[in-house]
């Protein structure tokens, strides 16, 4: 069983945060907040875009697969290890330290307690972002400034993970 | 498997609840099939490039077929094993419990 600091456990305790569940055992964490499990629900329950990405899986199970595998403790190095993207991107700027879980169609917006620990504050479909830095609604910019100011509202600011080192030593501290 | 508290898998409904289990069965055989590959190139000490340069494609079809998100073709799992100096070994089993429906959704 993981245990949380205080701060979390209430959090989690009250409801504003809601844990991924899997069905073995949690070698990790992800909490998110109710936008994001709603937000994964609602994509369940969407129906599939007619005659689009007929050939990937759809983004429901995207999802599921990613946090299901860094909840369950798989190891996430072997696709930075033959050069594929990872999962997990430090978005810039990195003063924030934002990390976004990614799978093809979807971003997941939050940061690290620690790296076994990671909070979901929101999310999207990549269709719906938008790139250019005007701080638009949608814009990644957005997405970042919510995360902080979640963090700051929450008292979450002092429990996020500084990352000194690049990915590669974070994904050593995630075997 | 999903969130936990009101947005527990058992409170969608019955038609999203069955998505989300096929979805996964899907995710669960993309992951059997692309898993091996990963593991061969990273004993290999392959990168994407490299693989890309044996198999005289670019760096981006490799990437695309072996995301763990994307559809991979029969001829490029066989030509990536070839490339690997591996060869596949592939069964079909039936499955336990299954439905009438769980088999409705196939070539969807």
């Amino acid at each position: 069983m993981l245990t949380y600091n205080s701060t979390i456990r209430r959090l989690v305790g009250d409801g504003t945060l809601v844990p991924w569940v899997v069905s073995g055992p949690r070698q990790r964490d992800v909490l998110a907040t109710e936008d994001v499990a709603t937000w994964f629900n609602r994509l369940i329950s969407e129906p599939k875009p007619a005659g689009r990405r007929r050939n990937r899986l759809d983004a429901w199970v995207q999802v599921d697969g990613l946090l299901s595998a860094y909840v369950g403790g798989a190891p996430l190095g072997l696709l930075a290890a033959i050069g594929m993207q990872p999962p997990f991107k430090l978005m810039r700027p990195v003063r924030h330290h934002v990390w976004t879980l990614r799978t093809t169609d979807t971003r997941i917006f939050g940061w690290f307690v620690h790296p076994g620990l990671f909070v979901a504050v929101n999310a999207a479909v990549t269709d719906t972002l938008k790139q250019v830095p005007n701080q638009e609604p949608g814009s990644y910019q957005d997405r970042i400034a919510r995360v902080t100011r979640w963090r700051d509202r929450h008292a979450c600011s002092a429990l996020t993970l500084i990352w000194q080192g690049d990915f590669d030593d974070l994904l050593g501290a995630l075997r | 498997m999903t969130f936990s508290g009101r947005f527990a898998e058992d409170d969608l409904p019955i038609a999203a609840r069955d998505r989300l289990a096929r979805g996964r069965r899907q995710a669960a055989f993309m992951r059997e099939v692309k898993q091996p590959l990963y593991q061969e190139m990273a004993a290999q000490g392959l990168t994407v490039t490299k693989l890309a340069e044996r198999l005289g494609v670019t760096k981006g079809a490799v990437s695309r077929a072996l995301n763990p998100d994307n559809n991979i073709e029969a001829f490029t799992l066989f030509a990536m094993a070839d490339a690997l100096g591996c060869e596949w070994q592939v069964s079909l089993r039936r499955r336990e419990n299954t439905t009438e429906a769980d088999g409705r959704g196939l070539g969807a």
